[in-house]
């Protein structure tokens, strides 16, 4: 790894020497946002690990804390506050070090953005998307609409409709914010507020990606055979049922064997008694 | 379903004071009939979710009991409010596995007569949010029947005191 690191930093310092006329005359002018962004599109490229560029950062910054340490603290601390150091330090900084510290700088920024770019996975702050749960069945997309506009404008509302019943919803909602402050304030506001006479939950939504995620355990529920006996109301047994004697539709409804006296003791009235106490 | 034991063991379990100062109310939909409860077939999901005709909306808590809803009805029904009127409930919930909905009586009240189930609390008989109400509005001279497809079942569980 630390020969990795060591790679790493060379590449680093030669790109950056390679292309020092661009990237030290605009750094030298201001460390700005869009100079930073396109910073961290060209370093997404070049490496592609987050943990080792993670570390590069920490082995620069204990390098660097010996010269000044709390600019550097400084910067780490607020982002914001990072700007108007860097220049002071270059003015200061003689050359051989310069190219280093150019590198430096480069890393430091680069690090703020992979922070960002992060941190949606692991503290749920910076998303416009927020989630609703605990909906009655009474709310509908109006009512949240003008609920939540009342926090800011309003992208996209998501109100996912109940499988069986395609009128209802499943008591959760996707809104997205165009802003982020307001969908902050949302949750500020929201969070436990009642809707309905029920209290609600908003919280940050996990991205897009990890909404999905929650569906393949469904999917792969027919695939863990043995799965937990516990669910028997889940429909893997149904599935499991349905692969000898073929897997129409008809198979399904009209169950063969065995699977009919399960199917039995799931069936209409029991499952309600069950779902109602669940809930 | 909802004699005397049913409501004395859910009653056991579940008694969360609620703050009606503090909650907001739900919305509750209520649909009555006379008579009889609507048939099943007219909730439905096909139409645009449709419900029954006349429905009654009413704001409450989840601890509102059942003489309180009937007093409710009775607020803007006026023939419901003579003596000796049977008000029959059910939830109407939406089935989880199926595109149905499912029905479960909870009880009855009658107008003038103290019943066991007058101060059954829409929390005791599991009602969530978002579910209807079906109430069967039995005027005191005419014969209580009900519909088949709610199963055929001796309506006369409940001990009726013999003026009417």
């Amino acid at each position: 790894m630390a020969d990795n690191k060591k790679a790493a930093e060379r590449r680093r310092t030669n790109s950056s020497s390679s292309s020092s006329s661009s990237s030290s005359s605009s750094s030298g002018s201001s460390s700005s946002g869009s100079r930073s962004s396109s910073s961290s599109s060209s370093s997404r490229s070049r490496s592609r690990s987050p943990t080792r560029r993670r570390e590069v950062r920490g082995r620069r910054s204990r390098s660097r804390s010996a010269n000044r340490s709390p600019v550097r603290g400084f910067a780490r601390a607020e982002r914001g506050g990072r700007r108007s150091p860097s220049p002071q330090r270059r003015r200061r900084s003689p050359s051989p070090i310069r190219r280093r510290d150019r590198s430096g700088s480069r890393g430091r920024r680069r690090s703020p953005v992979a922070a960002r770019r992060a941190s949606p996975r692991r503290s749920p702050s910076p998303s416009k998307r927020v989630c609703l749960r605990n909906l009655s069945k009474n709310v509908q997309k109006g009512h949240i609409e003008e609920i939540f506009s009342t926090y800011g404008a309003i992208k996209v509302i998501d109100l996912p409709v109940d499988r069986s019943h395609p009128y209802l919803h499943r008591g959760v909602c996707y809104l997205e914010f165009e802003n982020l402050e307001d969908a902050e304030k949302s949750i500020k506001y929201m969070d436990g507020g009642q809707i309905d006479g029920l209290h609600i939950s908003v919280e940050q939504s996990v991205n897009r990606s990890n909404y999905s995620r929650r569906s393949p355990p469904r999917r792969r529920s027919p695939i863990g055979r043995k799965s937990p006996p516990g669910r028997r109301f889940s429909r893997s047994p149904r599935r499991r049922a349905s692969p000898p004697g073929g897997r129409s539709s008809g198979a399904n409804s009209q169950p063969l064997g065995p699977s009919r006296f399960n199917r039995a003791s799931r069936s209409r009235s029991p499952p309600t008694r069950r779902g109602r106490s669940r809930s | 379903m909802s004699n005397g034991y049913v409501s004395s063991q859910v009653l056991a379990n579940q008694d969360k004071p609620l703050d009606r100062e503090k909650l907001c109310p739900m919305l509750l939909r209520v649909f009555c009939a006379n008579g009889r409860h609507h048939p099943l077939s007219e909730y439905n999901n096909r139409n645009g979710g449709s419900v029954p005709p006349n429905e009654l909306q009413m704001y409450t808590w989840f601890d509102c009991s059942l003489r309180e809803l009937t007093s409710l009805i009775k607020e803007v029904n006026p023939e419901a409010r003579r003596k000796g009127t049977t008000f029959d409930f059910a939830i109407i919930t939406p089935d989880r596995s199926s595109p149905r909905f499912l029905s479960r009586d909870i009880g009855n009240t009658m107008n003038g007569q103290k019943g066991i189930d007058d101060n059954k609390t829409l929390q005791q008989c599991k009602f969530e949010a978002g579910d209807y109400i079906d109430v069967a509005i039995t005027m005191p001279g005419s014969q209580r029947h009900f519909g088949g497809s709610r199963g055929g079942r001796d309506f006369d569980r409940r001990p009726r005191s013999p003026v009417r």
